[in-house]
Parts: structure tokens; sequence; C-alpha cells
């Protein structure tokens, strides 16, 4: 397997996150190397306070570490301000959330059309990639539906058609099948497994279940805010 | 252990416990301030109502020879008396003029010392001085006998031998004298036109014994209303110790007269002046009360709903912290207990910090010549005006807390701990009143109530002159039913308007804001409930302070009109009786400011039928240049609808219009205008032939004059309390044989600097040349309406104005930050997708401009139709009925301008929130 993943996506070196509560100090990740290639599937597992979510928000540019750095595609995350971090997060990641965190007062396609508005795409090229990416996940005849109208799966499935929106190709999913019943995460998982293939995306998730961990190419264990077992490093 | 945990969720969540404090103290602020406002009105309307007192107490001896001398000192020393004289009334049966022929009828003599003249201002004395050897005379007596100062008369005393003379060495106005003719008896004062006073020093040593002997005869003739000699105390009272409220103030000035009488027990029986005053006072404080109360409420009820909803900011953390309390094992009862304690605390602290505001608006408003008596630290603060009002508005403090912070937790308790744990939006049901239709039930009933009061004749003063006028709570049914009923009809058509208009407002947006202002319309469009929420709190609010400037402004208006009307122009200059005056007069009036002057002459004794009546003369021509005569005060005489009401005793004559009325008089030599009123008395109409007898001071006789009615009026500019008659001037002057004018109306530009200039300029001009008196539409005093026409407006609007700004600012920061808070998430996730500040900031000044605008719009019209409605039920307090409003546009922009300076600080400052929003923490899982 190492072979097939030659492109560093992101890169990590002693990576440290520091959070002052009261008059103490809490390590919520104490020096974590790890390095992500193109088109891996990486899980990322751990009890909880283990590190797992503060990990993922550092490297998807939602949190800024107290100490070490953070690559991507050969840029250092610590040199770009909050604006320019958004744009980077626009540009080139896709976020999937464990309660979906779809806009309750958008339509289906709304929310998905929402990354690609904020990238000023036009109104004509917006519909045609909704269309698209409604059609990728089995949803376009919901597309005129707000969320509450959709079930749980749904809402989910439309979630990840809002990460590829800006033809990201980085995704990040914080568990993304906490919320959801077996039969649905599984199915939630092989469309995830699917996209990643077709597109040849890069998709990291943090995830309690190991039965979805099974799926990734590596999965690393975080305890304590250290990395316990799984290479840093691709196979 | 409740007690210190209670104390901690208070001191530990400084920002909760900040939001909640301030809204609350915003509403008890504005509830106190009204009621601190209404309790210095009242003190203000009850020092009105006792201003025009001339005599606060009259003590009448029960025997003639109680000694007065010795009484009034003891008198005047007394706790809230400031000054006591002795006076001594005793009948003349006749006074004639020295080498004339007609003596007068009887008349009344008062022995005065000379510190009375400066003690009372009762007599004014217009012309001569003074005189220990001497005698003043009334106006009156001096007109009918002909007498000037230097005058002799000859006086005729019942039981004394010897008539007396005595030089006349002044001449007394008595319009404010009334007060001299109080009976010791319950029976109302019996004015005597034929007034003597003389200096008590020469009445003691030659009438005083005689007089006394005569009355101390049990024999004597006593004749109803005659007095042969009436020994007085004549009282003032100290009026800053009065209490503000006028029952109390009755009961303090009722305690005096009652002491006064026990210094002297069975020597002396007391009556009070101040009584029909202070009740008068009641009912006038009663309704202003009213008025002020319902002018400010809706916007207490306003600010309450705000801190209700700034409340709501924090309910669901709250609720989940029950919840968290619940699991842990608390028991209900537990909970009860911290969260009733907590709501103490709150109560308490946002109570006292209302009661502070309150305070503070009420300095700002009300105006230095309020706050300049409202010195906590000088002795005759009264600690009591406040102490009602602030416990009120204590008590309003914390039910509001019960209302807004505890009773929802009991709706928590009730539910399942996993349901509160749960941070889902709960769906709601369509409120009650929507679906019963009652915002249109409560138009109808506003319909309804207002054709009622139409039908009834409308709000009416009621038919005798003079008397006070009331507000009862029924004429607010009108506006209350219409207030509620808006409100809500503005709640479901701005819903509605939202809901159905997604896409039009998407659109409107996205010219404005771009692609991501079209996605922030669309979500305000079906976000509408929560919008249509906040442009109601807001809207309304605005609306009271829009209204109540038309209001305030229509009202001081007609206050400035009234006065007008009194005066009869901008100043009226009124020589003093006798006065020589050249035929240049009215030349000599015309300095740098004056328009125009007119002269008008006035016959106080003229008799229509066997009536005393007063006929004025004018000169058409100058009079219309010179004196206020809007058409409102004319009927048209011909018409048949006036003379149907005429005939019917209804007011729906026909209008007319002053041109048409005074060119008629103009046109006919012998024409008189007559009021709608002795019209309908004397049953005359126009072209009656009307015979008047008007009194000749040269021969002393009345001659008989045939005039012919050609015109009617409801009101005329010449005095207020007596025109009724009006005929040409160069007629009264040929017939009654005097030429003299009564007083001159003056004409400026208006401006209250000229006529402030104008009135010292002709003071300072005759101030040794001849007495006169000067009154101007600011110094007029309106004795006889009521004194709800004079109520500080101002200051209740400004309240109201300074309220309206910071509501309005508050609460849309309030909603914008509520509406941040509730989407932390939703903000979250948009900046996890690459949202930057500036596009949050679109969604933000989307709302915020959604709102505002529709506020301004809806608020601007709802507060015109409130005021045109706040008029036309309150508009008939004044002699001349507000029929239209008046538009304070400087006013108007002025908070406009203000309430958008407001909202613009509070999107900023909700713009600041949303750049420090974490995203890591909005997006974490509790």
């Amino acid at each position: 397997m190492s072979n097939l993943f030659p492109d560093t996506v992101l890169h990590t070196s002693a990576l440290r996150r520091e959070y002052a509560v009261g008059r103490e100090s809490v390590v919520a990740l104490g020096g974590v190397d790890i390095s992500i290639q193109k088109g891996e599937f990486v899980a990322i597992m751990g009890p909880s306070g283990s590190g797992k979510s503060t990990l993922l928000n550092i490297l998807g540019g939602l949190d800024r570490p107290t100490s070490g750095k953070v690559i991507l595609d050969g840029h250092d995350l610590s040199a770009y301000n909050e604006e320019e971090l958004a744009a980077i997060r626009r540009q080139k990641m896709g976020f999937i959330f464990q309660r979906h965190d779809l806009f309750p007062v958008l339509t289906a396609r709304e929310n998905i059309e929402f990354p690609m508005l904020l990238n000023d795409t036009s109104l004509e090229e917006r519909r045609k990639q909704s269309t698209q990416l409604l059609n990728l996940v089995g949803l376009a005849e919901k597309a005129d539906s707000l969320p509450e109208e959709l079930s749980g799966g749904q809402q989910q499935r439309v979630g990840i058609a809002r990460a590829l929106a800006n033809a990201a190709s980085l995704l990040l999913a914080d568990e993304p099948t906490g919320n959801l019943d077996s039969a649905t995460s599984e199915d939630i998982i092989d469309s995830l497994i699917a996209l990643k293939q077709s597109h040849n995306l890069t998709l990291i998730m943090v995830t309690h279940d190991s039965e979805v961990a099974a799926h990734a190419d590596r999965i690393l264990q975080l305890k304590d805010g250290h990395l316990i077992a799984g290479n840093g490093s691709a196979k | 252990m409740i007690l210190p945990y209670a104390w901690k969720l208070v001191t530990r969540n400084p920002r909760r416990t900040f939001t909640y404090l301030f809204g609350l103290a915003l509403a008890v602020g504005l509830f106190a301030g009204i009621l601190f406002f209404v309790d210095v009105t009242a003190r203000q309307m009850t020092a009105t109502a006792i201003a025009p007192v001339k005599i606060d107490i009259i003590a009448h001896g029960t025997k003639p020879d109680v000694n007065i001398t010795d009484a009034a000192p003891t008198i005047s020393m007394q706790r809230g008396v400031s000054a006591a004289e002795p006076v001594y009334a005793a009948d003349f049966q006749s006074a004639v003029k020295t080498n004339g022929a007609h003596p007068s009828p009887a008349g009344r003599m008062f022995a005065i010392q000379p510190s009375y003249l400066q003690t009372f201002d009762v007599l004014q004395i217009s012309e001569g001085k003074f005189d220990s050897s001497g005698a003043l005379i009334s106006e009156a007596m001096a007109i009918s006998q002909n007498i000037k100062v230097g005058d002799s008369i000859q006086l005729t005393f019942g039981g004394v031998n010897n008539p007396v003379t005595l030089p006349v060495t002044g001449i007394l106005n008595m319009d404010n004298a009334d007060a001299l003719f109080a009976t010791a008896t319950e029976a109302e004062n019996a004015i005597v036109s034929d007034v003597v006073i003389v200096d008590q020093g020469w009445f003691r040593a030659n009438l005083l014994q005689p007089l006394t002997t005569a009355a101390s005869d049990p024999n004597a003739t006593v004749i109803p209303g005659f007095i042969l000699l009436d020994p007085q105390v004549h009282v003032r009272i100290n009026r800053d110790l009065l209490p503000g409220d006028p029952t109390l103030a009755a009961l303090h000035a009722e305690s005096l007269r009652r002491g006064v009488e026990r210094l002297f027990p069975g020597q002396l029986k007391s009556s009070d002046n101040l009584s029909g005053a202070f009740k008068a006072a009641k009912g006038d404080v009663l309704s202003a009360k009213i008025l002020f109360i319902f002018l400010g409420l809706p916007g207490v009820a306003l600010a309450a709903y705000l801190s209700k909803f700034a409340a709501e900011l924090f309910a669901e953390s709250q609720r989940r912290e029950i919840s968290l309390l619940r699991t842990r094992g608390a028991t209900p009862a537990q909970i009860t207990s911290i969260v009733a304690v907590t709501s103490v605390f709150l109560a308490i602290g946002g109570s006292l910090l209302g009661l502070l505001f309150g305070i503070l608006a009420l300095y700002a408003s009300a105006g230095a010549q309020v706050t300049a008596a409202l010195n906590p630290f000088a002795s005759t603060f009264d600690w009591n005006l406040f102490t009602n009002s602030a416990g009120i508005a204590f008590l309003a403090g914390l039910v509001l807390t019960f209302l807004a912070a505890f009773l929802p937790t009991f709706g928590a308790l009730r539910r399942e701990i996993t349901q509160e744990r749960r941070t889902v939006r709960r769906v709601e049901a369509e409120p009650f009143w929507k679906r019963s239709y009652l915002d249109f039930i409560l138009i109808g009933f506003a319909i309804i109530s207002l054709y009622i009061t139409q039908l009834n004749g409308g709000f009416k003063p009621s038919g005798n002159e003079g008397a006070a006028i009331t507000l009862s709570l029924y004429i607010f049914l009108t506006p209350f039913f219409a207030w509620t009923g808006l409100t809500l009809l503005v709640l479901r058509l701005v819903e509605k308007g939202l809901s159905a208009s997604s896409n039009q407002i998407g659109g409107f947006f996205r010219r404005l804001f771009g692609e991501i202002g079209e996605v922030a319309g669309k979500s305000l469009a079906r976000r509408a409930a929560r919008i249509s929420a906040a442009v109601t709190i807001i809207a309304l609010t605005l609306s009271f302070g829009v209204s109540l400037a038309l209001f305030q402004k229509t009202y001081t208006n007609e206050k400035q009109l009234d006065a007008q009307y009194v005066v009869g122009s901008d100043l009226r200059f009124t020589p003093a009786l006798n006065t020589p005056q050249n035929a240049d007069f009215t030349t000599q009036l015309q300095l740098p400011g004056v328009v125009s002057v007119t002269g008008v002459a006035r016959d106080p004794l003229a008799l229509v039928g066997s009536e005393k009546n007063t006929v004025y003369g004018i000169d058409v021509v100058s009079f219309s240049k010179t004196a206020y005569l809007p058409d409102s005060f004319f009927v048209d005489g011909n018409a048949p609808q006036t003379i149907d009401a005429m005939t019917n005793r209804t007011t729906n004559y026909a209008p007319g219009s002053a041109k048409q009325v005074l060119d008629a008089l103009a046109n006919t030599p012998n024409g008189v205008i007559i009021s709608v009123e002795q019209a309908e008395k004397y049953n005359i109409r126009v072209g009656d032939p009307v015979l008047l007898r008007l009194y000749n001071r040269s021969t002393n006789q009345y001659t008989d004059v045939q005039t012919q009615a050609v015109g009617l009026f409801i009101y005329f500019p010449t005095s207020a309390q007596d025109s009724d008659f009006i005929i040409n001037r160069d007629f009264m002057v040929k017939s009654s044989g005097y030429e003299a004018m009564n007083y001159f109306l003056i004409k400026t530009d208006g401006k209250p600097q000229t006529i402030a200039s104008l009135t010292s300029d002709l003071t300072a001009q005759y101030k040794n040349v001849m007495p006169v008196r000067i009154q101007n539409i600011d110094t007029v005093v309106k004795t006889e309406s009521s004194s709800l026409t004079s109520l500080n407006l101002g200051g209740l609007g400004a309240m109201e104005r300074l309220y309206t700004i910071v509501v309005v600012s508050m609460g849309l920061a309030i909603f914008l930050l509520a509406m941040i808070n509730e989407r932390q998430r939703e903000f979250g996730a948009m900046r996890a997708l690459g949202a930057n500040l500036n596009h949050l900031r679109r969604f933000l000044f989307t709302e915020a401009l959604a709102i505002g605008g529709l506020s301004l719009v809806i608020g601007v019209g709802v507060g015109i139709l409130l005021a045109r409605l706040l008029v036309l039920l309150l508009g008939v307090i004044f002699t001349i009925p507000a029929h239209t409003l008046s538009w304070d546009w400087l006013g108007l922009t002025t908070l406009a301008a203000f309430v958008v300076a407001g909202m613009i600080l509070s999107v900023g400052i909700t713009a600041r929130r949303l750049s420090t929003l974490k995203v890591v923490e909005a997006l974490r899982e509790l």
C-alpha cells in the first residue's frame, strides 16, 4: 500500500495545543507528528478527551496550535491570518460535521451552493454543479427540501455534497456517522469511500466507531494528546 | 447552600446578569420615570389650581368685638402659616361723590393695614396710591360715579350718625379680589362692585367703635347679606409645605383652618378658599395621571417585552443547566428555590437600577423649573412625593422578573430531562391570537368604541363655563383596542409579507450585498416569525415616540391658540381707568416690532333686557388686522343647519368665516354680532332687531340703542369670560358718549423675543406716566379653564423620546445579538466552510436593514395614526378644540436621526460580536 500515495497533502511536526482552564493549563495535543498523502483515507481514533477533534480542527485551519507546524500543500498554515485561512478552506477543503450543520432555512440545493457562493461562482455554474452533486449523492428529487424535511441520512448526504462543492480535494469529517443508525452509517461510509475513489479525494475522519475505521487506509490512535498507535506516516 | 449557589449564579455569569438587569432596569426605569413625572405634575397642577387663590383662609370674628389686631400675629406664628393680616369689613349704605348728585347703592368698606398690599396680591392700584388718611375705590365705583383721584366721597353707615368723608387717593382694579367677599358661612361669595379701602388706623379712630356698638345691638335690623361689622383675619399658608397630592394638600389646609379656629375657640369661624381649588385639582390630577399613564404605559409594555426577550437570550443555557442539575439528582423543589432566589437577586438589582434610571429620566426631561424644586437636601423636600410611585415601580419589577425569569423554569421542570438537554429548536404551534383573529376583533372593538363615542356627541367638557374638565378611563378604550389590535395586525402582516416574498427579498438584497445578500434575504424571509416579532416591538416603540411627539406639538400649539384667544392678539395693553387718551394714543403704541394696533371699547354695565351684559365695541378694519380670528370661531348664522342646531340646542352649526361675519358688522353701522350661547338664550336669529341699553358715563344714564343681529360666533377674542355682544366702536362711542378705549390689542411678528421686548418697552414707556396692565400670551393665566390644558407634556415627551431612542436601539441590538447567539453553530459552520467576516457581516446587515427599515416605515405610519386618534379624542379639552395634527418636522427628523444613529451603533456593536466568534467553540458538541 505504501507506494499508492506518493504526494504529501498535510504534514505536522511537533504539533502542540494547550488550553488555559482557569489557572491551569490543559494539554490537548502534546506534540503530534503526522503526514497524510493525497488520496489517503485516514481515520483518527481515541477515547474522549484524547485530542481527536482538536487535531482535526487544527488540520482544517479552524484552530491554531500553541506550537508546531501544519504544512498544507507545502504552505505553512501559521503564516496565514484568519481571512486567508477561510479562503484556503473555501478553495481546498470540505467539512462534514457530526450534526450535519446544514443551514436550516436554506434548501438542500442552496446548502450545497453555499460554499460556491462564497467563492463568487456564477449562478449558472452553481446550478450546474449543485445538480451534479445532488445526483452524486442520490438526492436529486430533494433539491428544494428544507433540512427539517430530510432524514438524518439524507441530511448527511447533503452535508457531503456541500463538502464537495468548490471541487475540494481534502475532506475533513468529524464523526460523520455519530448521529446515525448503523445501516445509515454504513451507507454514508460507502458513499464517502466511493466519492473518495472517484474524485481522488483525501479523507481524514475522526471516529470512535471501529467498524467505520476499518475502512480506512490508516488508523491513527490518540490518547491524552499523544499518538500511541498508527504510524504518523503513510504506510 | 441555595443562597450562596444562587448568588454565584448571578455573580459568575456577568454577561447574562448584566443583560437581564439592564433589560429589566429599562422597563422599570421608564415606568418609574412616568410615575415620578406624574407625581411632579400632580404637585405642579395642585400649585396651578391654587395659584389664583389670593387669600387662603379667612377667619371671621363670631362677634363684632373680637380683637383681630392681637389675633393676627398669633395666627401668623403657627407652623404652616406664613402671614396673617387683620381686616375689618363693613357695608356702607350709600356713597356719593362730594358735589355729586347720584349716590351709589350700598357697597363695602375694607379697613386694612398698609402691609396688606404687600402680603396679599388681591388689590391692584391702577391709579393713585394708598394713603392712611384717604380711600381707594373700585374701578366700578369710579365709573358709575365718575370719581377721579383727588375727588372726595361721603359714606353713610348704618348705626353711625354722621357720614364720613374721605379723599379718593387711588383707584383699584378688583379683578383678583373675589376672595375678599368670602363669607363665614358656606354661602357663595356675594361680590360687591362698590368697594372702598381705608387704612385700619383711620378706621379704628373713626368707625370701629360706633360700628361695634351697632353690630352688637341685639335689636339691630339684620338685612341678609348686609355686613354691619365683620372683623376678619386673612391668612396665607406656607404653600411650600403643602403635599403634592391635592387630596393630602386639602387635608393639610383643612387641618390648618381648624388649627386657626382652635387658637381662639368660639371667637373665630374660618373659611377655607383652597378647598374648591383642591377639589378641581383632584379631578384634574386624576385625569392627568390617566392621560400620562396611558401615553407612557405602552412604551413601558414594550420595554418590558424587550426585557423578557433579553431574558430569553439565555433561557436555553439556563434550561440546560437545570437539566444537568436534575440529572445530578437535584429535586424540583431545590431547583425552584435556586431559581426563585436568583430571580429575587435579579429583581432587586434590576428594580433598584430601574428606579435610578427613572430619577435620571425625570431630571433629564422635566426641565429646570421642576428639577430646581426637587432638591433632596432642602428642608421642604417632600420625601413622600415619590415613595408610593417608587414602591409601585419596584413591585412591577418583581412581577416582571417573576413572569420573565421565574415562570419559564416551571415549564422546563415539567418537561423530560433529556428533552431539555437537547438543543434542537422546538416547533411551536401557531399562537392563539392568530388562530382566533384577535387582531381584527380588537380593531373592530376600537372602531365600534369610537363610533359609539362619536354618536354620543364625542367627548365634551361640561356645559358650565369654568367647570373642571375630567377624563374618564372609557375614552381610552378606543386607543387601547386600536393599539393592541394594531400590534397584532402588524405582527401578522409582516410575517405574512416576509414569508410570501422570499424571492423578492432575496433579489433586493442581492442588489445591495451581492450573492450572499440573496441568501441572507431568503434566510430572513424564512425566519419571518422571529423577524416580525422584532419589527413589531421596534416599530411600536417608535410609533409611540412619534405619536407623542405629534400629540405634544399639537397640544402645545393648542395651548398657544388658547392663550391667543384669551389675550386677543399677541399683546393686550390696558391703561388705567379714567386715563386721558389722546386721539393719537393708538399711534403712540406703534413701537418698533408692532404690526398693527386696535382699540377696543367696553361697556361692562350694558343691559340686554334686564340683565347686565358686557358689550364690546370694535373697529372692524383694524380689529381684523390685529386680533386672532380663526374661521373656526364663527358660524354661518343664515344657514338652515345653524338654525336647526340652535332650535334643537345641538352644536352642529354650519361653519362660518371671520370675513363673512365681520364684513356684515362693518356694513351695518348698528350691527351686533352675538355669541351662539346668548343668541340661543335670547332666541335671537341673524337679522333680528336687538335692543341694547348702553351706559353713558357722562350722563350716568342708560341709552337705548336699537341694533340688528348680523352674525354669530362661538368664540370672540376680546375677553374669554364675557364677550357675547360686539358692536361697531363708532356706534358705541356715539351712544355711550365715552371715547376712551378700554384696552388695545397689539399684533407683532409673533416671535417670542419681539413680544417680550415690546412688553418691556411699553412697561418702561408708561412706567411713570400712567398705570397700565400689559398681558401677552406668555403671561396670561387661564383661571377658569382646566389645568389639564397646562400640563407639561414636553417633559413626558422628552422622556418618551429618550426611551424611544434607547429601546429601539437596544431592541435592535438585543435582537441581532440573539440572532448571533441562536445561530452560533450556523455562523461557525459558515466560517468552517470558508466564509470570511465580510460575508457574515452582510448577513447581519441584511437582517438589520430589514428590521430597521420596516420598523421605521411602520413605526412612523402607526405613530401618525395614533396621534390622530389621540387628538380626535382629547382635542376638546381646550377651549378651541384641536381638529388636526400639528407637525413638528424638526422634532420628528431629529427623532428619526437619533433612532437611525442608535440602530447603526447597535449594528456596529453586534458586528463586533461576530468578529469575536470562535469557530471551534461554536461547533463544539455539548
